[in-house]
């Protein structure tokens, strides 16, 4: 039944490997949102936040205006359930992973942070690969957002629900007084593969059809992510190759 | 010989001290009877005991003491007046804290504090145009304060702490003063506004059945679905999690969580758990209505 506009989608671009002073970073832009993270580690650990037997994990998350608030604190925490699982944690026990997650641009509408959510996932996982921090798969992941299409307007959807796939913020704002639900889901890949579904925050009203489905194309989605971060790691590869080519 | 005797004591250690070192370990060896049962001896789809009090609370608009198994969340809502151009999205904030506590607030109650209000935001529990004070260009907000009593705390009890009071919260008349005005947004000027000390209005809440919060554990290997997870061991034991917000009475969810841990969590966990969700939704439904209208609600 799913009837995915995927040419509506929002193309993704990643680069890495531009801050000097970390062992990784990694920039990623979808839509109008663009999240830079930082990755320092394996790196020395406070005693007191020693762990020992597996790496301790900071994440931050650092917002785009204003001061920290409690929203930050909602991203840290959903960021921190993906990765978890996903770093070989005791391959270097007694230290620590330093992850810094800064939004240069949101992309979200003011009520939103999906778009935050799915982006600052997907640049923290090019951050750990440009760091090398061992990892056992790969994750990204999207956010897509069902709404009440308006009369004029053709839905994808039959019963005039229409979708967005990681939206622009000018997009948001036009669909806000509309918006059905919102979904933030992550994958985990294995071989360019979907294996398992690792994060997912769906907010609004919806069945469980509706989510079901999300999810069944949140996965195709992800797929072609990983597409294109393949493709940013061969070219960042490249690129730091270059001198073999003298 | 005597000497032996304390020897063979201490290596033979109670139950709560195996609870706290391997807390794996001593969850494993229940879950793994046949049939499963859990430390706290419930069966794998069974709920934690649900108490509700509501309106214990003095000098609040409503409240709510609500206790699931060990975990007790005292819910009190209060308002203050702002104009109504400066009104926000939403017309209920809402804080979370544990009792007893000094210094900044910890990152995981910052955290639900968040997905509090959010899901607050979402969940459209009641039309904010009820609290338009009439005649005035100012309104009405809500501020609901969630504070945490035990040592054990989840989301869900605070967030059900806060659907009780706000299905017992009755706003007090404003009362336009006579002889006392003051400046508005737009310089105008208005009178100051009292609130009657007698005359409330009920809160009307957009449905009789409300959306409560419900979580599951799933676990790694086996995939069994373990519903309420309450403690450390638990919490330990069971990575994978799914929360559910959800009100009876309809097909429609308002909010699904998944946090995979190391778990594979399928299609058949989510529906399982949507199923459960929604008996358990009607069922908190129940409890707090018959305590509304038994008690002093």
């Amino acid at each position: 039944m799913t009837v995915l506009d995927t040419a509506r989608r929002s193309a993704a671009s990643a680069t890495t490997s531009f801050l000097y002073r970390v062992d990784g970073s990694a920039s990623w832009k979808v839509g109008t949102s663009h999240i830079i993270v930082s990755v320092s580690g394996p790196i020395e650990v406070n005693k007191r936040d020693e762990l020992p037997d597996v790496a301790t994990v900071e994440i931050v998350v650092r917002p785009d205006t204003g001061v920290t608030s409690t929203r930050e604190q909602f991203l840290q925490d959903r960021i921190r359930k993906v990765f978890a699982t996903v770093i070989v944690l005791d391959l270097h026990p007694r230290t620590l992973i330093q992850i810094v997650v800064q939004i240069v641009q949101s992309g979200d509408s003011k009520m939103l942070n999906t778009m935050t959510l799915s982006a600052s996932i997907n640049a923290t996982y090019m951050a750990l690969l440009d760091a090398g921090v061992p990892v056992r798969s790969t994750v990204s992941a999207t956010s897509i957002i069902y709404y009440k299409t308006q009369a004029d307007e053709v839905s994808s959807w039959p019963g005039g629900v229409g979708v967005l796939i990681d939206p622009s913020r000018t997009e948001l704002e036009r669909i806000e007084q509309d918006i059905m639900s919102v979904h933030t889901v992550a994958y985990e890949l294995k071989g360019g593969k979907i294996e398992r579904l690792v994060l997912s925050e769906s907010v609004g009203s919806f069945t469980e059809d509706q989510v079901l489905e999300a999810y069944d194309s949140a996965a195709k989605i992800c797929q072609s992510t990983n597409e294109t971060m393949r493709e940013a790691v061969i070219n960042g590869v490249q690129q730091k190759s270059r001198w073999r080519e003298t | 010989m005597s000497e032996l005797q304390p020897f063979a004591e201490t290596l033979s250690s109670s139950p709560q001290l195996f609870a706290r070192l391997l807390p794996t370990v001593y969850f494993d060896r229940y879950i793994t009877l046949d049939p499963p049962i859990r430390p706290s001896l419930r069966s794998p789809t069974q709920f934690r005991p649900c108490r509700i009090n509501t309106s214990a609370l003095p000098n609040t608009f409503g409240s709510s003491v609500v206790r699931m198994g060990e975990c007790i969340a005292v819910c009190g809502i209060t308002g203050y007046i702002i104009d109504s151009s400066e009104a926000g999205p939403s017309a209920l904030y809402t804080n979370v804290d544990v009792v007893g506590r000094t210094g900044p607030p910890q990152s995981e109650l910052m955290s639900m504090s968040e997905w509090m209000y959010e899901t607050a935001l979402a969940a459209n529990l009641f039309d904010p145009a009820q609290l338009k004070i009439e005649d005035t260009a100012q309104t009405l907000v809500l501020q609901a304060q969630v504070q945490l009593l035990s040592q054990m705390y989840s989301g869900d009890v605070a967030w059900a702490a806060l659907l009780a009071a706000l299905a017992v919260t009755r706003i007090p008349k404003a009362i336009l003063a006579d002889d006392e005005e003051t400046l508005t947004a737009d310089f105008a000027t208005e009178p100051v506004i009292r609130f009657s000390s007698s005359e409330t209005k009920k809160l009307e809440l957009n449905s009789e059945n409300l959306p409560w919060c419900i979580n599951f554990g799933v676990m790694e290997g086996t995939g069994l679905v373990l519903a309420d997870l309450e403690g450390r061991v638990e919490e330990v034991s069971v990575q994978g999690s799914i929360t559910v917000i959800t009100s009876a009475g309809n097909n429609s969810i308002q909010n699904l969580s998944i946090s995979a841990g190391k778990s594979l969590i399928s299609k058949d966990h989510i529906r399982q758990c949507i199923a459960l969700a929604k008996q358990r939704a009607a069922e908190l439904d129940s409890i707090l209505q018959s305590q509304i209208h038994n008690g002093n609600g």
